[in-house]
């Protein structure tokens, strides 16, 4: 063969194993107080788009295997389905109760909603939001997290200050474990060895070691919120609504090695692999902050909507 | 047919109890003074002088308890609010204060006002920002004056006459 066209017919087949229409990487803020979600390209860090959902949008988990993006509406009860190809809200599923935290299992195939009124956690398939699961867990379920192998989902019952475990095949909670005063945000790392559960009433962050079931704590900053993890599993990163920054923790030393200021009352936080950056929401600055995962430095700030929450895994990267 | 029994769902919605955890209500003001940054910051700061400026004050007892300092303002509608002072940055003329607990209505208070130069010359902008909750927590039914309305309302109305007497006690000097 010509190996120039076998150059060019490689060159096309890498091509048509991209997918379409998602060349890039995007950050999807919820924002609570303007009832929308601000799309930004992580590439320009532009916002993109600006998607009108339900009321009061808080939690956000997107899905590159099926596309989707999915939000929690607090006050108006409900799970908005976005499709993050055209950005255009496609479904929006009603509840009996109060949705916080939404995750995703890897495959795409299970929606995961915390529910904060019903005290429960629902299972709900994304082919068919009428099929449902449902398992009652401890007070006021608020932050979830699945393991890499999506067998297993960790929820913080806030109000009982325990992490739930629950086995997704069976749907039954097999373990609670106990953490600080008023967990909320919780992160598991990408290998699934680690999960990091933010105390809010306690100023700390309670690290499980998900082999040993051994816990530690690690004083962070002020009403500390939410955590996210590095891809390569060394660094986690912690908001502190009131001190308005971000402590960042060494891992293996369990250390806090640098304290980072952001915009006012930061919440949301997810980490971009692509660019190695660290987004932020900014509640009181109606902003994200952008960091330097590398200097520590803040580098952007991009203006998105009215009270930006972003709770849960809002960046979705294209390779995923 | 999907879409179609969603909005028939939702339809139904408001006929039942509002229920969904309460969610942290803010207050953002701002206002235009005619006076230098440094002159509004050090009246700002004065952690326990803030009768001098707030026409709802009475009076403010300050207290210091080892590193942390506390005030106690007296309304001049009666009852007491009881407050810890967070930080107070001269760099970035910043002060950030919260409710240990008081009058007003709502819980898990904290607030920051700042003060920054401009937008014209001789001129300071001062910005009073909280995060608060209302003061019930649970879910639905809610008790009445502790909502999250009754909450907004008593907030608004502290950062307006606050402000408004911040800026005409300036401006009169």
């Amino acid at each position: 063969m010509n190996s120039k066209i076998f150059i060019a017919s490689c060159f096309i087949a890498l091509l048509a194993l991209s997918r379409p229409g998602l060349a890039n990487d995007y950050a999807y803020i919820t924002n609570q107080g303007s009832h929308d979600v601000s799309v930004i390209d992580l590439g320009s860090n532009q916002v993109i788009a600006t998607i009108a959902v339900g009321k009061g949008p808080v939690g956000v988990a997107v899905s590159p295997q099926i596309q989707r993006v999915f939000v929690s509406n607090v006050e108006s009860q409900s799970i908005s389905v976005i499709d993050s190809q055209s950005n255009v809200v496609l479904d929006e599923i009603p509840l009996t109760g109060s949705p916080v935290a939404v995750t995703v299992s890897p495959d795409g195939k299970i929606l995961y909603v915390a529910d904060w009124y019903l005290d429960s956690v629902i299972a709900i398939s994304t082919q068919d939001f009428k099929q449902q699961r449902k398992v009652s867990i401890g007070k006021a379920p608020a932050g979830l997290a699945i393991s890499p192998d999506g067998k297993t989902l960790y929820v913080s019952n806030r109000d009982s200050d325990d992490i739930g475990v629950i086995d997704t095949a069976s749907m039954t909670v097999t373990a609670r474990i106990p953490v600080g005063a008023h967990p909320f945000g919780i992160s598991i790392s990408p290998d699934g060895k680690h999960l990091y559960a933010v105390n809010v009433y306690e100023d700390s962050v309670s690290v499980i070691e998900l082999t040993s079931g051994e816990t530690h704590k690690i004083e962070v900053g002020t009403r500390p919120y939410c955590a996210t993890i590095s891809p390569d599993n060394k660094t986690a990163y912690v908001t502190n609504t009131q001190d308005d920054s971000v402590s960042v923790i060494d891992v293996e030393s369990r250390k806090v090695i640098a304290t980072i200021e952001t915009g006012g009352f930061p919440e949301g936080i997810d980490f971009d692999k692509v660019s190695h950056r660290v987004y932020v929401a900014s509640w009181s600055e109606d902003a994200v902050s952008v960091i330097d995962a590398s200097t520590h430095k803040v580098v952007d700030s991009i203006k998105t909507g009215q009270q930006s929450r972003a709770f849960g895994r809002f960046i979705l990267n294209a390779q995923d | 047919m999907k879409k179609i029994f969603a909005l028939l769902a939702l339809a139904i919605l408001p006929l039942s109890a509002m229920a969904h955890g309460p969610s942290p209500q803010k207050v953002d003001k701002s206002v235009v003074i005619k006076a230098e940054p440094a002159k509004v910051w050090a009246m700002v700061k004065d952690f326990g002088n803030i009768h001098k400026w707030h026409p709802a004050v009475a009076s403010t007892k300050l207290e210091k308890k080892g590193d942390d300092t506390f005030r106690t303002l007296t309304l001049k509608s009666g009852g007491t609010i009881h407050e810890k002072l967070r930080s107070a940055d001269d760099e970035a003329m910043k002060l950030r204060y919260e409710i240990v607990e008081g009058v007003l209505p709502v819980s898990d208070y904290n607030a920051f006002m700042t003060v920054k130069a401009g937008p014209g010359a001789g001129e300071t902008t001062v910005q009073w920002v909280g995060r608060f909750y209302r003061v019930y927590k649970l879910n639905p039914p809610i008790p009445e004056g502790q909502d999250d309305a009754t909450a907004l309302n008593a907030v608004n109305g502290v950062f307006d006459a606050g402000l408004d007497g911040l800026k005409k006690t300036l401006e009169a000097k």
